[in-house]
C-alpha cells in the first residue's frame, strides 16, 4: 500500500497489481483501519486477476482461449458469468452498427505477430451463442475473440462492485490509465479529478471514462504505418489518427463506444448519442 | 543435442504428419495442412450424452466459488443448491449457478434426496462437522484440502470415509486429476530423470492473507487464516499441494521434517508465520526444500525434480524437461519443441500430445489452451467415479497423507525442532 495525500492532504491509499499487461491501481479516500483497507483492495484486485484468467486469449484454462482454439462449430460451455459479458459484447456490436466485435481478435492478434493473419474479418454472426446451453460457438475459422477493448472495463466494474459490497463509497479505479472508474465525491467532495493530455482536468463521479487512441499501438505494414485498432466491418487497420474519450455509467459500454469511434470517426458521435443517451463524448479529435 | 541439430517446427508437423498418416490410413499431410489456422477437417459438435450429478456447494468464499466456476462447465454437473452461513455470499456465487437454491443450512442439503454430491469448500477447520454429517446422510462427498487443521479431525474424516464404501470420497488435492501433472508422472515412473536426489518447491504471493468484511465479527470469522488455534497456515493451505504432488511422484512418505520461518512481511499482530522453509527427507537421499511466502510472489508457485539424467521443472500449469548431455535420449525427444527454461534449454512437456496429433491440432501450440484447470478436472473426475462407482483421483487415505505431513511441518515449525514421522500418524481407524 503507498499513502499519498489529497489535494488538500487528505489521507488517499494506493494500491496496485498487475494484470492484461498493465498496471492496475485502486485509490481510496477512507479513513477506516489500513488493515480494512488493504484486505479490501487486495480483494478487488485478486477479482481483476480473475477477469484475466477468464478473459485472457494467451492465458491457459482461459473461456476465451478455449473458445479460440476450439474446432469450428464445436459448442465450448461457458460459465454464466463469461456468457453474460460476450452476450453484453454482441448487443454492444449491434448497438454500434458493427464498428465494435470482439471477434476480429485475429487481425489484431496477426498484427503483433501471434498467428498467421486469416484475411477479412469475420463479423459478430460469425460466434454463435446459445443461452440455453451457455455455450459459444466459432462457425469460421477467423473468428478469434480478443476481449482486451472492454476486458479493463469489466474487471473495473467487477472490481468495484466486491468494493462497494465492502462498503467503500469514494473510489478510483484505473487500468494503465486509459481506462479509469471513480465512484463517490473524491478526496475533496468534488468528485475525482482527471485530465486528458492538452486538456484542462475535469471531475469524475460516479462514471467510467474510456480513452481508446489509433496510436497507442503502431504496426508496419505495407500501407505505412497502422494503428492496433481494426475496423471490423472491413478487416482494415485504422490509418487516421484519432483519439476518443468517452463517459459512461458502466465502462464496458464506455470502452466499447470509444473503440467504436475510433473506427467510425467523427460520423460516429451521431450514432452514440442515439443509441447510448447517457454517454458523453468527451474527446473525439486528432491525435 | 546441439541447438543446429533441433529439429523446426515445420519438420516436426512433418514428422507428426508421417505418424499420423500412418495411424489413419489417410494420405501423408502436409506440414501446412496439419496447422489449426488451416482447419482442414470441419468438425461438428458432439459431446457424448452423460448420466447428470445433481450438486451441491457448502462454503462460498474463495474456493466455493471457484468450484462452482468450474462445475459450470463439467459436462452432467447439475448444481441444485448452495450454501453459506454468511447470507451476502450468496450473491456472488449465484452469478456462477444462477439456477441453484440458496440456504444458510447445510443440514437442508443433506435432507435432500435429490442431492447425491458435496463439495465442503468450508473453512479447515468447520469441515469435520459437515463431511461426517454428508456421509452419514449418503452423500458422495468431496472435501477440499487440508481435509482438517488438527490430525484428530482429519483421521475422523478419513475413518468416516472409509467406513462408506458405497459413497465416493474425494479430497481436493486436485493436481492427482490434471492432465499435465499425470503426464509427467508417468515420465518419472518411466525412469526419465534416473535417480533422483532433490525435488524444490516453491509458492510465493503477495498479499496480507487478510479478507476484509463489513463488521468486526465477520472480520474475525473470516480471518481464521491468521488464527493459530484454527489455521493449518501456509503449510496447510497452499504448501499442501506440493507436499502431495511430491509423494504421489515418489510413491512414499517423507521420513522426517526440519522447518523454519516466522512473521517477515506482515507484522500487524498475527502470529501464524507469513514465511516458511522447509526440507522433507524422503530416504534414499531424496530431499524436499521447499518455501512459501506472502511478502513476495517472485517465481509464484513451481516444483522442480532434480535427477541424475536431467530436470523436470513445472510452472503455471507448463511443464519442462531440461536433460543432462550425456543422458540418454527417448525417441519423442526428436519431435518435441525446445524452449528457454532460464539459462538453459528445456523439452516441452505436453499433456495429450498424442490425441491432439489425431485431431490435426498442434500440441506444442495448444498446451497453453488445452486445459481447463487443475480444478476443473478434479471436479470432472469426482463425478465420473460417482457414475462409475470407482476409487475417487485423490482418497480418504490421500488426504491424511497429506494432512499429517503439512500440519507437521506446521509443528516442526513451532517447535524448531526435526520431526521423524512415525507411521502410526497416517494410519486410519
Amino acid at each position: 500500500m503507498k499513502l499519498v495525500s489529497g489535494p488538500s492532504g487528505e489521507a488517499l491509499s494506493c494500491f496496485a497489481c498487475e494484470a492484461m499487461r498493465t498496471r492496475f491501481e485502486i485509490v481510496l479516500a477512507d479513513d477506516r483501519d489500513p488493515i480494512f483497507l488493504r484486505a479490501a483492495a487486495e480483494q478487488a484486485l485478486a477479482e481483476i486477476g480473475g477477469v484475466e484468467a477468464m478473459l485472457s486469449p494467451y492465458r491457459p484454462g482461459s473461456a476465451i482461449a478455449a473458445i479460440n482454439n476450439a474446432p469450428v462449430e464445436t459448442a465450448v460451455r461457458l460459465d454464466p458469468v463469461v456468457f453474460g459479458l460476450l452476450s453484453q459484447a454482441a448487443e454492444l456490436t449491434t448497438r454500434l452498427e458493427g464498428a465494435f466485435d470482439l471477434s476480429v481478435g485475429a487481425v489484431t492478434a496477426a498484427q503483433r505477430g501471434f498467428i498467421a493473419a486469416e484475411g477479412t474479418a469475420p463479423g459478430a454472426s460469425a460466434l454463435r451463442l446459445d443461452p440455453t446451453a451457455m455455450t459459444a460457438t466459432r462457425l469460421t475459422a477467423s473468428v478469434r475473440l480478443d476481449p482486451g477493448a472492454i476486458g479493463k472495463g469489466w474487471a473495473l466494474e467487477r472490481a468495484l462492485s466486491i468494493l462497494r459490497d465492502l462498503g467503500l463509497t469514494n473510489v478510483f479505479l484505473h487500468g494503465g490509465t486509459s481506462s479509469v472508474r471513480a465512484m463517490g465525491p473524491g478526496p475533496v467532495g468534488r468528485g475525482w479529478k482527471v485530465a486528458l493530455p492538452d486538456a484542462d482536468p475535469f471531475e469524475l463521479v460516479d462514471r467510467s471514462l474510456s480513452v481508446s487512441s489509433s496510436v497507442a499501438q503502431l504496426f508496419a505494414s505495407d500501407a505505412g504505418r497502422c494503428s492496433h485498432i481494426i475496423d471490423p466491418r472491413t478487416g482494415a487497420p485504422v490509418t487516421r489518427p484519432l483519439t476518443a474519450a468517452v463517459l459512461h455509467e458502466d465502462g464496458v459500454v464506455a470502452e466499447a463506444i470509444s473503440t467504436a469511434l475510433i473506427v467510425l470517426g467523427p460520423a460516429g458521435v451521431d450514432l452514440v448519442r442515439h443509441a447510448f443517451p447517457s454517454a458523453t463524448v468527451v474527446r473525439l479529435a486528432p491525435a | 543435442m546441439s541447438s543446429d541439430s533441433r529439429p523446426s517446427r515445420r519438420s516436426f508437423l512433418n514428422a507428426s504428419g508421417l505418424v499420423l498418416g500412418a495411424l489413419v490410413g489417410e494420405r501423408l499431410a502436409r506440414a501446412e495442412e496439419l496447422t489449426p489456422k488451416s482447419e482442414p477437417l470441419r468438425r461438428f459438435s458432439f459431446e457424448p450424452p452423460v448420466v447428470p450429478v445433481n450438486c451441491a456447494v457448502i462454503g462460498l468464499g474463495d474456493q466455493g466459488r471457484e468450484i462452482l466456476r468450474a462445475l459450470a462447465t463439467v459436462p452432467g454437473a447439475v448444481v441444485k443448491t448452495i450454501c453459506d452461513t454468511h447470507r451476502p455470499a450468496h450473491k456472488r456465487a449465484l452469478e456462477l449457478a444462477p439456477k441453484a437454491k440458496a440456504t444458510t443450512d447445510y443440514r437442508k442439503i443433506l435432507e435432500d434426496k435429490e442431492v447425491q454430491a458435496v463439495w465442503v469448500a468450508t473453512p479447515s477447520h468447520l469441515h469435520k462437522d459437515v463431511v461426517l454429517a454428508a456421509l452419514a446422510a449418503g452423500k458422495h462427498v468431496y472435501c477440499e484440502a487440508p481435509l482438517a487443521h488438527t490430525v484428530a479431525d482429519a483421521r475422523a474424516i478419513a475413518t468416516a470415509a472409509r467406513k462408506a464404501p458405497q459413497q465416493v470420497f474425494q479430497v481436493g488435492l486436485q493436481r492427482r486429476a490434471n492432465p499435465l501433472d499425470l503426464h509427467i508422472f508417468g515420465l518419472l515412473r518411466l525412469g526419465i530423470l534416473s535417480r533422483l536426489s532433490l525435488v524444490r518447491a516453491q509458492n510465493h504471493h503477495r498479499t496480507s492473507w487478510r479478507r476484509a468484511a463489513n463488521t468486526r465479527e465477520r472480520q474475525a470469522e473470516l480471518d481464521w487464516r491468521l488464527d493459530d488455534a484454527l489455521s493449518p497456515g501456509l503449510s496447510g493451505e497452499i504448501g499442501i499441494h506440493q507436499f502431495d504432488l511430491v509423494s504421489w511422484y515418489l510413491r512414499k512418505r517423507p521420513v522426517s521434517v526440519t522447518a523454519f520461518g516466522g512473521v517477515m512481511a506482515w507484522p500487524d499482530g498475527r502470529n501464524v508465520p507469513d514465511l516458511i522453509h522447509a526440507t522433507l527427507d524422503y530416504g534414499d537421499g531424496v530431499h524436499l526444500v521447499c518455501s512459501a511466502s506472502l511478502g513476495n510472489s517472485f517465481g509464484s508457485a513451481a516444483e522442480t525434480f532434480l535427477g541424475s539424467d536431467g530436470t523436470i521443472t513445472i510452472q503455471n500449469d507448463h511443464g519442462w524437461l531440461i536433460k543432462e548431455a550425456d543422458a540418454p535420449t527417448q525417441d519423442w525427444e526428436v519431435y518435441a519443441t525446445r524452449e528457454a527454461v532460464g539459462s538453459d534449454v528445456g523439452l516441452v512437456l505436453v499433456a495429450n500430445a498424442s490425441r491432439l496429433l489425431q485431431e490435426l491440432r498442434d500440441p506444442t501450440k495448444l498446451r497453453n489452451f488445452d486445459t481447463k484447470g487443475a480444478l476443473y478436472y478434479a471436479c470432472e473426475s469426482f463425478l465420473q467415479a460417482i457414475r462409475a462407482g470407482i476409487r475417487s483421483a485423490a482418497d480418504a487415505q490421500d488426504g491424511l497423507d497429506a494432512t499429517v505431513v503439512a500440519l507437521t511441518v506446521n509443528e516442526a515449525l513451532r517447535t524448531g525442532t526435526k520431526i521423524a514421522f512415525r507411521k502410526e500418524w497416517f494410519e486410519i481407524g
